[in-house]
């Protein structure tokens, strides 16, 4: 790239300024169509093969420990049971639907949800990232929720190419909106980082938790739709860090919030797979964004199908 | 120079580096993650050391870049670049001392390099929001990268010996 006649310094002045100039346009996000997709390209197989040995063990003891577990008729019997479940609950959604059109309400019942397989779960404690293996070229946007069978996972904060960021709502910098279940009441559930947890630290003092109260999305943040799960109410938090922080901040404000934790419900150190959750002001973006590729995505068009 | 001494390991180089950034996103429980060395900026290191006329910042920068789109996501493309092309531009500087010092001093001073390598992933990364960051963050990958230094030194050399690298 420079010949030997350039000084260590001149060099070291034009990467400094190439770098910045990386990052300010990554900030900008003028880098997406251009350099990116390369830039994926290229580090995708890296990440794939350090996850093969993983992903290996797991097909193995699935296919080890699943035929022993279950016979035959257990299984048709869960699946009758299922399928009971099923019903059950599109007979509610039904009602529901009813009740909602009755109130007038916005109803988001069109959200289309995508199976993405955690490909890379990030190193780092103090920032809690995952990525999933669908990308730009798969219709993914930013900000769109990920979850899974049992609660809320994160949001997607940068779509690449061929993978997606995603941060975890209990990352220190993830801020969410959320309500209690039972009484409605709506605050802001902090991430807490290393203890794996959520903090609502602004809680009036007079407010009645129980332990193990559930805890839902409110869908007023903008980002996840309502009524999705997010945890259960635990009073004590037993990370050390956070019992500090939670007698300085009982201090700081001299104890006119309660604070409480919650235990996300997600499986988020365990799955291995995630659900993608497009709205439909998402799969508006989306679409608009899989025409800046120029011809249609094909993976997109099952957005396209059930938007109309 | 002549073109054919200088061709040498134009395979094996980019494989070593492969290799330190697979190390570098291996996964492994919270507990242990600290302890992580710097894998690819050793590396760099030991080549910069072992052949400083051809791998200096640029070849740093290069592998900085494919590290921030690895682990990136929540900061900003180049900001592991930039470091490794500051630290590298260090070690331009002090190579030829380097060279002649014994492999535990040499692990000194890659301890204190990473500890400022640290730091200006740090300051990049505060740019993008606030991160809190303990002792342990400080302390342990250049911890561990000094215990880890001889080894990568001694397990490159063996490589840059038996594929006649220069």
């Amino acid at each position: 790239m420079f010949s030997q006649s350039y000084s260590l310094t001149t060099r070291l002045v034009l990467l400094s300024f190439l770098s910045l100039a990386f990052m300010w346009l990554d900030k900008n996000n003028y880098l997406q169509d251009y350099l990116d997709d390369s830039f994926s390209a290229i580090v995708y197989p890296i990440i794939k093969a350090v996850n093969y040995p993983y992903d290996l063990g797991r097909d193995v003891s699935k296919k080890l420990s699943a035929p022993k577990k279950m016979t035959l008729e257990q299984l048709a019997e869960e699946n009758k049971r299922l399928r009971k479940k099923v019903l059950d609950l599109e007979l509610a959604g039904i009602e529901n639907k009813n009740y909602k059109k009755l109130l007038k309400a916005r109803h988001k019942i069109r959200e289309k949800v995508r199976l993405a397989e955690i490909i890379y779960v990030g190193l780092d404690p103090d920032i809690k990232t995952v990525k999933i293996g669908l990308g730009r070229k798969d219709c993914v946007i930013e900000g769109q929720p990920l979850v899974d069978a049992h609660g809320v996972l994160g949001q997607v904060i940068k779509s690449r190419a061929l993978f997606s960021t995603v941060r975890l709502i209990t990352d220190s910098n993830h801020i969410m909106h959320v309500q209690f279940r039972r009484t409605g009441r709506q605050t802001l559930a902090y991430g807490d980082g290393k203890s794996n947890m959520l903090r609502l630290p602004n809680l009036p003092l007079n407010e009645q938790i129980n332990d193990g109260e559930e805890i839902i999305t409110s869908g007023l943040g903008g980002v996840y739709p309502y009524g999705y799960m997010v945890g259960k109410i635990v009073k004590k938090n037993p990370a050390n860090d956070a019992d500090k922080s939670k007698t300085k901040a009982d201090k700081d404000t001299g104890k006119r919030f309660a604070i409480a934790y919650v235990k996300p419900t997600a499986h988020i150190n365990q799955t291995r797979e995630g659900l993608l959750v497009w709205t439909e002001e998402m799969r508006i973006k989306a679409k608009a964004q899989s025409r800046s590729f120029g011809k249609p995505v094909k993976k997109c068009q099952f957005i396209d199908k059930d938007a109309n | 120079m002549p073109i054919k001494e200088k061709r040498s390991g134009l395979l094996i180089i980019p494989l070593t580096i492969i290799l330190s950034l697979m190390l570098a996103i291996m996964p492994l429980p919270d507990w242990a993650a600290y302890f992580q060395p710097q894998w690819p900026l050793l590396f760099v290191i030991y080549w910069c050391l072992a052949l400083p006329h051809r791998i200096g910042m640029v070849v740093a920068w290069t592998v900085g870049l494919l590290h921030d789109v690895m682990i990136g996501g929540n900061h900003f493309l180049g900001q592991y670049a930039l470091s490794m092309a500051l630290i590298l531009y260090i070690v331009l500087h002090i190579h030829k001392r380097m060279r002649i010092s014994p492999l535990f001093q040499q692990a000194i001073t890659i301890f204190i390099l990473i500890v400022l390598y640290k730091l200006l992933v740090f300051f990049f990364e505060s740019l993008t929001g606030n991160v809190r960051r303990d002792l342990d963050y400080w302390l342990l990958s250049p911890a561990s990268s000094l215990i880890m230094w001889p080894w990568i030194f001694i397990f490159l050399r063996s490589i840059r010996r038996r594929f006649r690298i220069q």
